[in-house]
C-alpha cells in the first residue's frame, strides 16, 4: 500500500497519542483553569509540551501534511502560554508587591517624581502668591463646585466651620464620602497617568492646576488667620494623597519621557518599558489613595484637634519616606520586570 | 494562470502581514495570527455592553436599597448607607478594572475577547505580566473614557468649534491608533507591550493518507489508480495542500467541486484511465494525493523544497 511509504504517515501514528493527550490536558486548563488539572497531570504537562514542540520541528521538515503542522502549531503556542504563563499565588504577588516591587518601581522614577513634584509646588506657590496679592485669582483656581461657599466673600466663622464640623452626623454617612472621594481621586490619579501619553504636557497642566487650587485655598485661610489650621485639615490626609497624585504624575511624565527622550532604544520599546513601571507605580497610587481616603472620611471628622491631626501627618509622611526611600533596596538587582 | 499567481501572491502577502513570530525558549519559533481590527472593536463593544449592564445592575440596587433604607427607621438606613459603599466600590472596580482583572484571571482574555478567541500575549514572547495588563488597561482611559465623557458634556452645553475640532483631533489619533500602525497597536498596547492575536483552536483531521487506505472502495480500487514518476512531477507542495483543503472540504458542492478537479488533474498530467474502469473521483483523488504527497515528502527529505507547480528551479537542481 502506498500510504506505508509516508515516513509523515508513521510519524503522525507513532506521536499522535501524546498530541492528543496534551490537547485534552490544555483544554481543560482553559476551560476551568490550571487548577482543575491533578499534580500528576500537571507534572506530565511540561513534558508533553516539549514532546509535542519537538514533533511540531519535525513535522516541519517532514511533513506535507498542512493540517498536521497546523494542528501542531496551535496545539505548541496554546500551551506555550499554558506553561510560560503560569503566575505565583495572586496574593504572594501582592505581598511581593507591596514590600519591594512598588518602592522599587518608585525609586525608578526619581527623575519623573522630582519634576512631578515640582510643577506642583510651583503651582502651588503661584497659586498661594497671586491670591494673596489679588483675591480675584481665587475664582480663577478653585471651581464652585469644590470650593462649595468657602469663598473670599465667606465669613470667617463660615470658614472656621468647615474646618472643625464638629456635628460629623452618622459615621456611615462620612464613609460613605470618603469611599466617593477615594474612587474619585483614584480615576483623576488614573487619568493623570495616562495623559502622560501626550508627551507629559497634559500631566503637568492636571498637576500645577492642583498646586494652584491649593495655593489659592491657603492664601484664603491665611488671610482670615486660619492657615494653620487649614494645614492641619489639609494634611492629615493630603501627605498621602497629594502624594499618590504626584506618583500617577510621575507615571505620566515618565511615558511622556519615552516618547519624546527615547534614547538607545526605539519608542516603542522605551515606551513598552516605562508604561509597565509606571503601571506598578499608579496602582500603588490607587493604594495610597484608599489609606489617604480612610484617613479623610473617618480619621478628619473624628479628630478634631490641630496639633493631632499635625502629628498624624508628620507620622504618614514619615511612614512613606521611610517607605519609599529604604523598602526593597536588596532587592534591586532581581527588579528587571 | 498569471492572475492566479498574482491572486496567490496577494493572499500570502496578507497571511505575512498578519503574521508575527514568537520564538519559545526552546528556540521554536512559533507563528501568531494578529486579531482583526473589526474583531477586537466587536470585543471591545461586547465587553463595554457587559460593564453597562453591570453600571445598571448596581444602580438598580442602589435605587432599591434606598428605598428600603430611607422609608424605614433608622437602623436601616445605616445598612443602605454601607451597601452604598459597597456598590460604589464595586461600581469602581467594574469601571477601572474589568479588563485588567478579566485578563489576569483568564490568561489575557475578556469575555468579549473570548467570544472572537482573542488573546493578549507579551510582544517578547514571555510571560504576560500583571504590569503589563494594568499598563495597557490605564490607556483606556484616554482612548475611550475621556473622548466617552466629553462627547456626553458636549451633548449638554454647545461647544465652541475648536474644542471639537480638538476632540477631534484627539479621537483620531489615540482612539484609532490601531488603524495607524502594522501591528494593530492601540496607544494601550504600545504602553504595556502586548500584541492582542487570534487564537482558533485548529482540530486535527483524519490523515488523508489513512482515509484513503480505509476506505473499502479505494482498497479495491487502488491498484488501478496509479501514477508514474512524470505524472507526479507536475505540481509543488502548494498545490499538494490545495488538493489536501479540497479533500476536507465539507458541504452540498463538495462533491461536485472534486469531480471538477479530479478532471482537471488527470487532463493537465495527461493520465489514462485503464479502460473499463469506472471512475470514482474521490477515491482517484486521494490515491492521487497519497501519492503525491509522497514523491513530494521523499524530495523534501533529499532537501528539495518544491514550492509549487511553477518552481521548476528545485525539481531541475541537482
Amino acid at each position: 500500500m502506498a500510504e506505508f511509504r509516508l515516513k509523515s504517515f508513521h510519524f503522525r501514528r507513532e506521536r499522535e497519542a501524546t498530541w492528543r493527550a496534551l490537547d485534552d490536558l490544555v483544554g481543560r486548563a482553559e476551560k476551568r483553569g490550571v487548577k482543575t488539572l491533578s499534580s500528576s497531570e500537571l507534572v506530565r504537562l511540561p513534558s508533553l509540551y516539549f514532546a509535542t514542540l519537538s514533533s511540531l520541528s519535525v513535522a516541519r521538515s517532514i511533513s506535507l501534511d498542512r493540517n498536521v503542522v497546523e494542528y501542531l502549531e496551535s496545539l505548541a503556542s496554546r500551551s506555550f502560554f499554558l506553561v510560560y504563563g503560569a503566575r505565583t499565588n495572586l496574593w504572594e504577588a501582592i505581598i511581593e508587591f507591596f514590600v519591594w516591587r512598588l518602592p522599587v518601581a518608585v525609586r525608578r522614577l526619581k527623575g519623573p517624581f522630582f519634576i512631578a513634584l515640582f510643577s506642583f509646588l510651583a503651582g502651588g506657590l503661584a497659586g498661594y502668591v497671586l491670591t494673596a496679592a489679588n483675591a480675584d485669582w481665587y475664582y480663577s483656581f478653585v471651581d464652585e463646585g469644590m470650593a462649595s461657599g468657602r469663598t473670599p466673600t465667606a465669613s470667617t466663622e463660615y470658614l472656621r466651620k468647615a474646618l472643625f464640623d464638629d456635628n460629623p452626623g452618622d459615621a456611615t454617612a462620612l464613609s460613605f464620602f470618603a469611599t466617593f472621594l477615594f474612587t474619585h481621586n483614584a480615576k483623576i490619579g488614573m487619568l493623570a497617568f495616562a495623559l502622560g501619553f501626550a508627551f507629559g504636557l497634559p500631566t503637568i497642566v492636571l498637576l500645577v492646576q492642583t498646586g494652584l487650587m491649593m495655593g489659592a485655598f491657603f492664601a484664603l485661610y491665611a488671610s482670615r488667620g486660619l492657615g494653620i489650621e487649614l494645614g492641619g485639615w489639609l494634611f492629615i490626609h493630603g501627605v498621602t494623597e497629594l502624594l499618590a497624585i504626584i506618583l500617577c504624575g510621575a507615571g505620566g511624565l515618565a511615558l511622556g519621557g519615552a516618547l519624546a527622550f527615547p534614547g538607545a532604544h526605539s519608542r516603542l520599546a522605551n515606551l513598552a518599558t516605562a508604561g509597565r513601571l509606571a503601571a506598578q507605580v499608579v496602582i500603588g497610587a490607587v493604594g495610597l489613595l484608599l489609606i489617604a481616603g480612610m484617613l479623610e472620611g473617618l480619621g478628619r471628622q473624628l479628630i478634631t484637634d490641630t496639633s493631632l491631626r499635625y502629628v498624624i501627618a508628620a507620622a504618614t509622611a514619615m511612614a512613606w519616606c521611610l517607605y519609599f526611600v529604604f523598602a526593597g533596596r536588596n532587592r534591586i538587582h532581581g527588579s528587571d520586570r | 494562470m498569471a492572475a492566479i499567481a498574482r491572486r496567490n501572491a496577494i493572499l500570502a502577502d496578507a497571511d505575512e502581514r498578519s503574521q508575527r513570530n514568537i520564538v519559545t525558549p526552546e528556540g521554536v519559533a512559533l507563528p501568531v495570527e494578529l486579531a482583526a481590527r473589526s474583531e477586537r472593536a466587536a470585543a471591545f463593544l461586547i465587553d463595554l455592553l457587559v460593564i453597562t449592564g453591570c453600571f445598571i445592575a448596581l444602580g438598580l440596587l442602589a435605587w432599591a436599597a434606598g428605598l428600603l433604607g430611607f422609608t424605614g427607621s433608622r437602623g436601616d438606613r445605616g445598612v443602605a448607607m454601607w451597601v452604598w459603599i459597597a456598590l460604589l466600590l464595586g461600581w469602581f472596580v467594574v469601571r477601572s478594572f474589568y479588563f485588567a482583572l478579566f485578563e489576569l484571571r483568564w490568561h489575557g482574555s475578556t469575555p468579549g475577547k473570548r467570544v472572537f478567541r482573542l488573546r493578549v500575549i507579551d510582544r517578547a514572547g514571555g510571560a504576560l505580566t500583571a504590569d503589563a495588563v494594568i499598563a495597557r488597561n490605564l490607556m483606556r482611559e484616554v482612548e475611550v473614557f475621556l473622548p466617552l465623557s466629553l462627547i456626553m458634556v458636549g451633548l449638554g452645553t454647545d461647544m465652541n468649534g475648536l474644542v471639537e475640532l480638538a476632540m477631534l483631533g484627539w479621537m483620531l489619533i489615540l482612539t484609532f491608533m490601531p488603524l495607524f500602525n502594522r501591528d494593530r497597536l492601540r496607544v494601550g498596547d504600545m504602553v504595556g507591550g502586548t500584541w492582542v492575536i487570534s487564537a482558533p483552536k485548529a482540530t486535527l483531521l483524519p490523515d488523508l493518507a489513512e482515509t484513503g487506505g480505509q476506505r473499502p472502495l479505494s482498497q479495491q480500487a487502488a491498484p488501478w489508480y496509479t501514477f508514474s514518476g512524470a505524472h507526479l512531477d507536475a505540481y509543488g507542495i502548494y498545490e499538494l495542500q490545495t488538493l489536501e483543503q479540497v479533500l476536507r472540504q465539507q458541504g452540498p458542492n463538495a462533491s461536485s467541486v472534486r469531480e471538477e478537479v479530479a478532471k482537471r488533474i488527470q487532463r493537465k498530467i495527461n493520465w489514462m484511465p485503464p479502460p473499463d474502469l469506472q471512475i470514482d473521483a474521490q477515491a482517484f483523488l486521494q490515491a492521487f494525493y497519497t501519492a503525491q504527497r509522497g514523491r513530494l515528502e521523499a524530495q523534501v527529505l533529499l532537501g528539495k523544497r518544491r514550492k509549487d507547480k511553477h518552481d521548476r528551479a528545485a525539481s531541475a537542481k541537482r
